[in-house]
């Protein structure tokens, strides 16, 4: 078996041989074109059912042979019988000139086919290609990423660690510092009120002296060490009534607000999100600052205020005094840490203040900013944050 | 019963600072009867050698070799044997936050000062004995 069956039917050869011959025989004797049509139809048949050409032709001498031997044969006979046998040969022709061309355009196609299965192929092995590369630049890239990312683990590590060196180291410091700080102010003290009938005037004078450079020198400690708290203080945004905040500031500081002598308002302030303790740190340092400096006399005003900050849900907070102010040359320096414009007799002060002042303002996404004349005061101000307001 | 009578400890390692607790403690009259001692160790000692024991301690935190914490921690039992057991006060220079958090978790302490040590102190101190 080959899978083809090129033998034809045999009883559809029959068939068509019976019908092919008869009319064959008609047309030989009639020469009636009508017949012509039956030699194509048969012809056509017998393509259909399989005949080859040679059994086609051997089909028709088979039928001429019994014409020829009935009739007795003419002439005019055999070219009838050539006629007819090329009629019916015309589909055959036809059939295989069909074959030719389809064997050519099947050729064509199967060409195509193959250039196209081979540009498949090849681009198949291309995006294998790249497909392999792109793992290997991806694992590259991972384990790099890998890498990275341990470094960054271990440098955070080392950060977090000496981060949290830098804070024992201050409160261990601050500890070793004020003890005998305090050991120094109490005993003087002491001396001054036990003995003071001992004391000729110049020695009260130089313990009074003392007495004062043991506060300064506490008073350096703690600011040191609120500047500590503030660098290494993580928080979450909290609501701070600024109204509330700044009362009882005012009400801690009120031996300073009666010394100043300044007269002290205090607009409406709103609550803002931030670090209650840091704001606190930042508004001290602020008030103490102005009243401190801004202090000129009973005229002298210290004033706390809020106005919208020129972003949607910031206002400005700021405290302004009316004092000499600070010359435009210097206003970059006050914001450095123990920077100081003024001697210490002259304004006492550790220069931490403002440094923490502008931590704090950094650790809240805005800046402290200052804004002032010579002689004609300073104000000092940054954006917060307004509480969220909640809905209903 | 007035706060006068009631035994107190002072427990520092720093010379002056007893030196002025004594003073301010010896001129408020609002204690009488108090005791110096420059370690934990010292003050165990008295106690087993049959000294008064304390209605309230002031004890300081950062003292080698054994500090406040440790004092407190490691002679727990015998602190709580004692009849009535005794209000413990921390007076102390540190302001580190964790000192702060761990002395909240000592049932013993009742108050945690600042030094230095001040009559209103005492005043707050003696408050807090029955």
């Amino acid at each position: 078996m080959t899978g083809v069956d090129l033998a034809p039917a045999s009883e559809a050869l029959a068939l068509v041989a019976k019908r092919y011959q008869a009319a064959l025989a008609a047309y030989i004797d009639s020469g009636d074109t009508e017949h012509l049509g039956e030699a194509y139809e048969t012809a056509r048949l017998a393509l259909e059912a399989k005949v080859p050409l040679p059994d086609f032709a051997l089909l028709h001498f088979a039928g001429l042979r019994e014409g020829l031997i009935s009739a007795g044969g003419t002439g005019c006979c055999l070219e009838r019988a050539e006629d007819f046998f090329l009629e019916g040969v015309t589909v055959y022709d036809m059939a295989l000139r069909g074959y030719v061309g389809g064997m050519a355009s099947l050729r064509k196609e199967i060409a195509e086919r193959r250039r196209v299965e081979q540009e498949l192929r090849d681009i198949t092995f291309e995006l294998a290609r790249q497909r392999d590369e792109l793992d290997r630049e991806v694992r590259k890239r991972t384990t790099e990423i890998r890498l990275r990312a341990e470094e960054l683990e271990c440098t955070n590590r080392q950060l977090v660690q000496a981060n949290q060196d830098q804070s024992n180291f201050t409160y261990a410091l601050s500890h070793d510092l004020k003890t005998p700080i305090n050991t120094l102010y109490c005993f003087l003290e002491v001396l001054l009120e036990d003995f003071q009938a001992d004391l000729k005037p110049e020695a009260r004078e130089l313990i009074s002296d003392l007495i004062g450079t043991a506060q300064r020198m506490r008073n350096l400690v703690d600011d040191v060490l609120d500047y500590s708290k503030v660098v290494g203080h993580q928080f979450a945004p909290e609501p701070v009534d600024l109204q509330q905040m700044v009362q009882q500031i005012l009400k801690d500081m009120d031996s300073l607000v009666t010394s100043s002598r300044a007269h002290v308002r205090v607009g409406a302030l709103p609550a803002v999100m931030g670090s209650p303790f840091q704001i606190r740190v930042l508004l001290t340092n602020l008030l103490s600052n102005a009243l401190k400096y801004g202090c000129e006399g009973p005229e002298a005003q210290v004033s706390v205020g809020c106005a919208p900050a020129g972003t949607e849900g910031k206002v400005r907070l700021s405290v302004a005094d009316s004092g000499p102010g600070i010359p435009e040359e210097m206003q970059d320096r006050i914001f450095e840490l123990f920077k100081r414009l003024h001697r210490y007799d002259q304004y006492p002060g550790s220069g931490v203040g403002l440094a923490l002042c502008k931590r704090v303002a950094e650790t809240h996404g805005t800046v402290l900013r200052v804004t002032s004349q010579a002689g004609k005061g300073a104000a000092f101000s940054v954006d917060l944050n307004l509480e969220e307001k909640r809905d209903g | 019963m007035g706060s006068q009578d009631k035994v107190v400890y002072v427990i520092d390692d720093d010379r002056m600072d007893r030196k002025f607790a004594e003073r301010i403690i010896s001129r408020s009259q609002v204690f009488e009867n108090f005791e110096l001692f420059d370690g934990p160790l010292a003050a165990m000692e008295f106690l087993q050698d049959g000294g008064r024991p304390p209605e309230l301690i002031f004890l300081d935190i950062n003292m080698p070799p054994i500090g406040g914490f440790e004092f407190l921690e490691q002679y727990a039992d015998q602190i709580q044997a004692l009849d009535p057991v005794p209000v413990v006060v921390i007076v102390s220079t540190t302001v580190n936050p964790v000192d702060l958090d761990r002395a909240a978790k000592v049932p013993l302490i009742k108050k945690f000062l600042c030094k230095p040590l001040s009559p209103e102190h005492l005043s707050e101190a003696a408050s807090l004995l029955h």
